[in-house]
């Protein structure tokens, strides 16, 4: 329809609305470059809002005709913009928009919300981006459009005819309907009681068929409105990803064609995929669960489906996976832990690498005990990945993991502890020394002498003092040959009763000699030296329980040296208190 | 020029008005419905009035302003956009389809306004003529010849004048089938077919539903088009939406309820057709084969539809919808314990037009108002009863579409029932015959009228009949409304 010529007034208002919209092509432009907090977007905002208000207040409503390449207003172009790529006309046309209109109450939210769903729908593909989709989706009260369903024309039916009855309109009012004699007489008998009962001489209608009427099309009642309420809360707090992989198991667990298989093994990937990259790890740990229990189901019933899901298990747990999440994971920053840990149990030993790295970058003290807990299961199956572990670089780590391998003494691990002797970390060291400490093995106490060598005293003291029960004579000929030797006296005290401290543990007849030995030999003229050894002698007797080691005490009780007689005495008496203690009487 | 009505700011002052006019919209509802059986000296009436009077003053009083305005089905007061749940559906949807038949766009009430203005306005809109051409210029005549003075009338925006709505809503009807016949058989395996005009079917429909649920409705009556499983789905999605939005889901869900239902029989394309079709009795392997479409369609609809688009629910209703309410029927979950709210919708409207469908393998089907009463039987059982009454009250004691013969002797076809309590068994009815059977292109009539001598009905149902028997295609009759 051509426009009708403009008066002053319509000018005015032509111009009015030109600014609006070149305003909200700025602000649309603003929007698309720049967060929506951005200063230079909330001015364009500001302003655009400003004259549409200002507008709509005098005007009531602001109705834009959509144009493939103009905005138009009563007929007549007011902007035009050729441009395909951002033409705002266009963007709005291209999905079958015909008008887009105003209203008076808009609010300012309403118009941010306006210019948001623009920003997020030019940013999706073409194909798949649909503004009044998005519009009549988010039905804004003040910004209404027109997108009539011709739109639809274009879009469906194109390959094809669309599908359409052909109708005869006057075959409808031709010819004649002979109802059949039972029906007949039904009819005749209802119209009789009706007319009775317009008579007054009777009830219109059978009172059951009213009353069920009644019964069933009563109002809704409250409960029953609780109830619908009920079900439509639920149904909008549903998971969807909860829901969606349950489904997911669903039809896995139904599905009995073997070539559907490879199909489904691709949606599950996409699903454990998305669940990954979302850092949702609960919900991967689930898939592999469920997965894994159908597997066990069909395990006798359907070998063949067992296999196919076994290998849809693999597909989704294989190695490359844990590389990528390696690559990916920060460790500080996991907010299912629990998750992650589940999770990462599927992967049994390979995931041995990357709990280790989550236990060494992690900061919180939770993550690192649950990555221990994981290790420990691994290290029941696989004790050789957790060795593998146990580095010079991840000095925290190996001293757990020896720790973790020590639990349970087990003898296996002797020469894989030794090799700690050459590490330079003594904390580690120190694991290991404790570690073989705990396994209480001679062949243990032949890898803690080659501690003995360390340069750390601290290390060399813990080798010594986790020699238990010493009864290997080449063990004890090393300690023997390590107090003999002539760098003992620069020892510190610590070490030099620390070694005494073997012998006395040992409670062997070749120590105990030797200690006599010591204790036996009276130098010409007093020795400091010699009194350090004597007393140190006698702290190793005090602790054998053998017989002879009394023996040597009293002889060295006998002594004229007063200290080591006051020594002797005093070991004398605390074993005469431990025997006590131990058979309840007074030892000779 | 009338002065602005500023939209309210405050939270508090936004949410006590929205109360107030839907309590207002309530009240409309009844007086409209009195200003029908009442004449206006009745003191029930007036009463009314008295009461929506006080409301408005209310309203003029703490806005400033009152106005009522319709914007594509949509009802605002004070240019606040009223929403309804559940509880007040029926006296919104009555409410905008009178706005809508009058073509009436906006009430303002001035301040100066009386109770006598109101009596005035509500008998002239009781009574109006919404058959006539150009109702609203009819009724705007009526009222100032009455003398309203400080009620104005507005006209609904000529974007909310749909030239003729039925027209509208054939053609969105049978795009809707060409549109599954694409997605069903048209597609390659790599092709993933693009929701994005399935939202935009399903939008449409939507709109249909809102301007016209009776006609809408009446065009699920058309059976066995071109394809059954095609022509069923898209009932099936009609009557779910119609179901759906009666219980309050708001649209986003409706678009998702109606692709779901578009998509719950998708894995029936993997289903031999001499199986789909077979006269006869299915045997055990034949119902094996069956009994998996519905898993089957919902592992077809995940790798044809891009996941990112697909509503969960499709998938949800496509897996479930042979599943009975009691945990019964198929397929028999491994570890799932719920069904869906959306399945539990669709499977009462996929019986019910499965039911009232004839097909090759059943000897017999049932009317409309039979097949409400044999789910009724099946109810707690097969479907969940409250969701299921509401669908029975949705389609009403004689649902659209059924043949009725009545007390004058004439048939008819139900065009529109009516959800007052009091007038169930008095629906509009097209007279498709005269009193002798002749076949004729009647008026449609409304059965509550009354005859003005006698004080009687002037017409009443005394028997519903199979139209199938008598060779009646009942939805000719609706798509000749669109010609």
């Amino acid at each position: 329809m051509p426009a009708k010529e403009a008066s002053a007034d319509d000018r005015i208002r032509q111009e009015k609305v030109k600014d609006i919209f070149i305003v909200l092509g700025n602000a649309v432009s603003a929007f698309r470059l720049y967060p929506s907090e951005n200063p230079t977007v909330r001015n364009f905002i500001s302003d655009l809002f400003e004259r549409l208000s200002e507008y709509l207040d005098e005007y009531g409503e602001l109705e834009v005709g959509i144009e493939e390449q103009a905005f138009t207003l009563e007929g007549r172009t007011i902007l035009q913009d050729p441009n395909p790529v951002r033409s705002l006309p266009f963007f709005f046309f291209k999905d079958g928009m015909k008008t887009l209109e105003f209203h008076r109450g808009l609010q300012k939210s309403e118009l941010d919300g306006f210019l948001e769903v623009i920003r997020e729908v030019s940013q999706l593909p073409p194909e798949e981006g649909d503004i009044v989709n998005a519009m009549w989706e988010l039905d804004f009260p003040n910004v209404r459009h027109v997108a009539p369903d011709d739109f639809l024309e274009t879009k469906i039916g194109l390959a094809r005819r669309v599908l359409r009855p052909e109708l005869d309109v006057s075959s409808l009012s031709q010819g004649r309907i002979e109802l059949a004699p039972e029906d007949l007489e039904e009819i005749r008998k209802s119209v009789l009681t009706l007319e009775k009962s317009k008579a007054g001489e009777g009830a219109v209608a059978d009172p059951t068929f009213l009353e069920d009427i009644d019964k069933t099309l009563a109002k809704t009642s409250d409960r029953e409105m609780v109830e619908i309420e009920a079900l439509l809360a639920a149904n909008r707090q549903l998971s969807q990803d909860e829901e969606y992989l349950s489904l997911i198991l669903e039809i896995i667990y139904l599905e009995d064609r073997p070539e559907q298989f490879p199909a489904i093994a691709d949606i599950l990937e996409q699903y454990h995929q998305d669940a990954l990259q979302k850092r949702e790890f609960r919900r991967a740990a689930k898939l592999l669960r469920a997965l894994s229990e159908i597997k066990e189901l069909y395990a006798t019933k359907n070998k063949l489906k067992s296999d196919l899901i076994e290998s849809v298990i693999s597909l989704v747990t294989r190695q490359s996976q844990l590389v990528d999440l390696r690559e990916a994971l920060d460790p500080n920053s996991i907010s299912d832990s629990k998750g992650l840990f589940d999770y990462l149990l599927f992967f049994g030993s390979r995931s041995t690498g990357l709990v280790a790295d989550i236990y060494e970058h992690a900061t919180s003290q939770e993550y690192r005990r649950k990555a221990l807990e994981i290790l420990k299961e691994i290290g029941k199956t696989d004790i050789h990945k957790l060795m593998a572990l146990v580095q010079e670089s991840r000095p925290e780590l190996s001293q757990e993991i020896i720790r973790l391998l020590s639990e349970n003494a087990d003898v296996r691990i002797l020469n894989f502890l030794a090799n700690i002797v050459a590490y330079k970390n003594p904390q580690v060291k120190l694991a290991a020394i404790q570690a073989l400490g705990r396994i209480q093995d001679e062949a243990a106490n032949k890898v803690l002498l080659g501690f003995l060598a360390d340069a750390n005293e601290e290390v060399r003291l813990g080798a010594l003092d986790n020699m238990k029960k010493v009864a290997d004579r080449q063990v004890l000929g090393r300690i023997i040959e390590a107090i003999k030797d002539k760098d003992f006296a620069k020892k510190s005290g610590r070490e030099k009763k620390a070694l005494f401290g073997v012998l006395g543990r040992s409670d062997s007849e070749e120590a105990c000699s030797f200690l006599a030995e010591i204790l036996g030999k009276v130098p010409f003229l007093p020795n400091p030296k010699h009194t350090e050894l004597c007393l140190y002698s006698i702290g190793a007797l005090e602790k054998m329980e053998l017989a002879s080691s009394r023996e040597v005490l009293k002889l060295g009780a006998k002594r004229r040296h007063r200290k080591i007689r006051s020594a002797c005495l005093a070991a004398i008496k605390t074993k005469s208190e431990i025997a006590v203690t131990y058979t309840g009487r007074t030892p000779r | 020029m009338n002065p602005p009505i500023e939209a309210p700011s405050q939270p508090a002052q936004l949410k006590a008005l929205h109360q107030l006019a839907v309590e207002m919209v309530v009240r409309l509802n009844v007086i409209l419905k009195s200003a029908r059986i009442y004449a206006s000296n009745n003191i029930l009436f007036q009463h009314q009035v008295a009461t929506f009077f006080e409301l408005i003053q209310k309203g003029l009083n703490e806005a400033g302003k009152a106005a009522f305005t319709m914007r594509a089905g949509t009802l605002f007061f004070n240019n606040i956009r009223l929403k309804y749940g559940f509880a007040n559906y029926h006296f919104f949807k009555f409410v905008q389809e009178e706005f809508r038949k009058a073509q009436l766009g906006g009430l303002r009430f001035d301040k100066e306004v009386t109770e006598k203005d109101l009596q005035i306005l509500m008998t002239v809109l009781a009574k109006g003529d919404h058959e006539a051409g150009q109702p609203f210029e009819v009724l705007a005549s009526e009222a100032a010849g009455q003398g309203l003075k400080h009620i104005h009338l507005e006209k609904l925006a000529p974007s909310d004048l749909a030239p003729k709505p039925e027209k509208s809503s054939v053609k969105i009807f049978f795009l809707g089938l060409t549109h599954l016949e694409e997605a069903f058989t048209g597609k390659s395996r790599d092709e993933k077919i693009r929701l994005g005009t399935t939202r935009r079917l399903m939008q449409s429909i939507f709109n249909s539903i809102s301007d016209n649920e009776s006609f809408v409705q009446g065009l699920t009556n058309i059976k066995n088009f071109h394809e059954y499983t095609l022509n069923h789905s898209m009932n099936v999605c009609i009557l779910s939406i119609a179901l759906g939005r009666r219980l309050g889901l708001d649209r986003n869900e409706l678009v998702d309820l109606g692709i779901s239902a578009f998509f719950h029989d998708f894995g029936k394309l993997d289903t031999p057709k001499e199986i789909l079709e077979k006269p006869g009795k299915l045997d055990d392997q034949e119902r094996r084969i069956i009994e998996k479409h519905p898993f089957q369609g919902a592992g077809k609809l995940i790798q044809s539809i891009d996941l990112k688009n697909l509503p969960l629910h499709a998938i949800h209703v496509a897996m479930e919808h042979h599943v009975k309410e009691d945990f019964t029927g198929y397929p028999r979950y491994f570890k799932k314990q719920s069904i869906n709210l959306f399945s539990k919708i669709v499977k009462i409207a996929d019986f019910f037009d499965a039911i009232t469908t004839k097909r090759v393998y059943r000897t017999s089907h049932f009317t409309r108002d039979e097949a409400l009463t044999l789910m009724l039987a099946q109810s707690g059982k097969e479907f969940h009863p409250v969701l299921l009454r509401e669908f029975v009250k949705m389609m009403g004691v004689y649902p659209v579409g059924t043949l009725v013969a009545l007390d004058t002797g004439e048939l008819g076809l139900v065009v529109e029932t009516n959800p007052e309590k009091v007038y169930l068994l008095r629906p509009r009815v097209k007279l498709i015959t005269d009193t002798a059977g002749n076949k004729r292109d009647g008026a449609t009539v409304d059965l509550s009228a009354v005859d003005a001598g006698d004080q009687h009905y002037s017409r009443s149902i005394v028997k519903v009949l199979d139209p199938q028997k008598y060779g009646i295609n009942v939805a000719d009759y609706f798509l000749a409304r669109a010609v």
